[in-house]
């Protein structure tokens, strides 16, 4: 599986068949690893959740290279994570794998924090239930204009346009009027 | 390609898509970098939009976390043990159950044998001649031990492509679950607060709707008391065959969007391409919502005016009407209230109307208008 089938996949709403492919090739191998090397179930699923979520982000990025072996990839990164957490922590056991270096760190960065998420869950319920869902199908989903009239029920693109331009500049002020949600998010 | 005050907006949004050529790039950046309110533009619009991305991805992990904590992301292996221990017991069954046939067999072929040796002497006395004997056996002979096995295996086998085949498609239809959705909607939309199903009659048209399963899920909300603020998005719909077509329906009335709707009950109604239909009541829930707050600063007669604010840490801003911040002050609980002196950060603000924001720092906000005579 490549980064272009996750991102063809989410732009025709079908992002469950990538899930399920890495729910059955990934998530099992990544709890076997960090439970064999002394982590929790857990750990291996929240690692899994932010690998996956990561992934996700820099698929629909065209500006970014293409990911070949996704599943390979969101296990070093999982793989990676835990090392790194295994050499400050004293409470998982030390593993004799290397750190796998050819994992970008630029999605590794994409990894939300706490906090972000705190600050996202913050702005977006201002805006309200259909900015958000606008917002995300137009930049996220990378949906056409008329695709989205038809799925949000608009009468036509250029009504989504006008919309999505309304909802922006609110997400806009939201953001840009309390800086601790500017300094998280930026 | 001119970048002007009424452009700028539009070119930002072509120069981060990349809809830019080399030559529209470079004129652009230049054009940005020598005015500094447009760079600001630049910036912000690259901060909405990255944020808007990480929103998508939050929900994408929300999802996950969902599919873990119910279990639905270990489904696919759970169901390969499942149906494995199925396809197990189904051979065993299929195997016991033959080799009850087989034992039966033998059993009814030894009495057989048992019967043909005790009435043998009867058919020697008859004229039959050695070949016919040779004959005899051969015929029992089909239906020993060594005969019947290849059959019974060859059966059992038969039956084991058969189970490995169910379970190939069983397998398949797991994992192409999600595929079968018709409309490309995504699953990481806003879940619904409060949905009641009340109806799910399918009408019979050309196809027959009892084997239909439309199913969908809805997202509302809330909107102020007497004022029309509510949508409903329809969302994630199943079944079926599209197109799909929605309504919505408040007292028995067709409204004319599922936006810009006052709080009550309202009626979805879905048919698809067959007019097989799925019904689904949702409630706009009112909540009261704060009156706008207004003050006026007149120069003429005032030199301060005294703004009365919440006991708590926030902040107060001042937006003109192309929502540039005019004027920003912090307070804190003890303050109560802010003076405003009709200062800008630049000075005497102009007459005009003003738009007002206070923000708390406990995340709760008020809203309303300044005018300044």
């Amino acid at each position: 599986m490549t980064s272009e089938d996750i991102k063809i996949s989410v732009q025709n709403g079908r992002e469950d068949k990538i899930l399920g492919k890495l729910y059955r090739r990934v998530l099992p191998k990544a709890v076997r690893y960090i439970s064999k090397n002394g982590g929790r179930k857990e750990d291996a699923e929240d690692y899994f959740q932010d690998a996956v979520a990561a992934i996700f982000e820099y698929s629909l990025d065209a500006s970014k290279a293409k990911i070949e072996n996704v599943e390979g990839f969101a296990m070093t990164m999982v793989r990676n994570r835990w090392i790194n957490q295994a050499k400050k922590n004293t409470r998982f056991a030390y593993t004799n794998d290397d750190f796998d270096p050819s994992v970008n760190e630029n999605i590794t960065e994409l990894i939300l924090t706490e906090e972000k998420e705190g600050a996202l869950k913050i702005a977006f319920q201002k805006i309200g239930d259909t900015c958000s869902t606008l917002l995300n199908m137009y930049y996220f989903q990378q949906l056409k204009m008329d695709k989205i009239a038809e799925l949000m029920g608009f009468s036509n693109a250029k009504t989504v346009k006008a919309k999505s331009y309304q909802c922006k500049k609110k997400l806009a002020e939201i953001i840009t009027d309390n800086k601790y949600l500017t300094d998280v998010l930026k | 390609m001119n970048v002007t005050d009424q452009n700028i907006a539009e070119l930002i949004e072509s120069y981060l898509e990349g809809r830019m050529s080399l030559e529209q790039k470079t004129k652009f950046e230049k054009a940005i970098a020598q005015n500094e309110i447009w760079k600001n533009n630049l910036e912000q619009e690259i901060l909405v939009q990255k944020s808007i991305r990480s929103y998508g991805q939050y929900l994408i992990k929300n999802k996950i976390k969902q599919d873990i904590s119910s279990g639905k992301a270990y489904r696919y292996k759970r169901w390969k043990y499942f149906l494995g221990g199925v396809a197990v017991v189904l051979v065993t069954s299929v195997g016991v159950y033959y080799s009850g046939v087989f034992k039966k067999t033998i059993k009814k072929e030894k009495s057989k044998l048992a019967r043909v040796k005790d009435e043998r002497p009867n058919v020697e006395s008859t004229n039959h001649t050695p070949s016919q004997k040779v004959n005899t056996s051969e015929e029992t002979s089909y239906h020993t031990n060594k005969a019947v096995n290849p059959i019974i295996k060859e059966d059992v086998e038969g039956r084991r492509d058969v189970i490995n085949d169910t379970l190939m498609n069983n397998e398949k239809s797991i994992e192409d679950e999600a595929i079968s959705t018709e409309v490309p909607v995504s699953t990481l939309s806003p879940k619904s607060n409060i949905d009641k199903e009340v109806s799910v009659k399918d009408k019979v048209n050309d196809k027959n709707c009892d084997d239909v399963f439309i199913s969908f899920e809805t997202s509302e909300s809330k909107s102020c008391i007497d004022k029309k603020e509510g949508n409903i998005i329809v969302y994630q719909l199943k079944g079926g065959e599209s197109p799909y077509t929605k309504t919505l329906y408040q007292n028995g009335q067709k409204t004319e969007s599922f936006y810009d709707l006052s709080p009550g009950q309202y009626l979805i109604k879905v048919v698809d391409a067959n007019q097989c239909e799925k019904k689904k009541e949702v409630t706009i829930i009112g909540k009261p919502c704060i009156e706008e707050r207004k003050f006026l600063f007149n120069r003429q007669f005032q030199s301060e005016l005294d703004i009365q604010l919440d006991s708590k840490n926030g902040v107060f801003i001042l937006k003109n009407e192309r929502m540039e911040k005019v004027y920003e002050k912090e307070f804190d609980g003890f303050d109560e209230g802010i003076t405003f002196d009709g200062q800008g950060f630049n000075g005497d603000l102009p007459s005009g109307v003003y738009y007002l924001s206070v923000q708390y720092d406990d995340q709760t906000e008020e809203k309303g208008y300044l005018t300044i005579q």
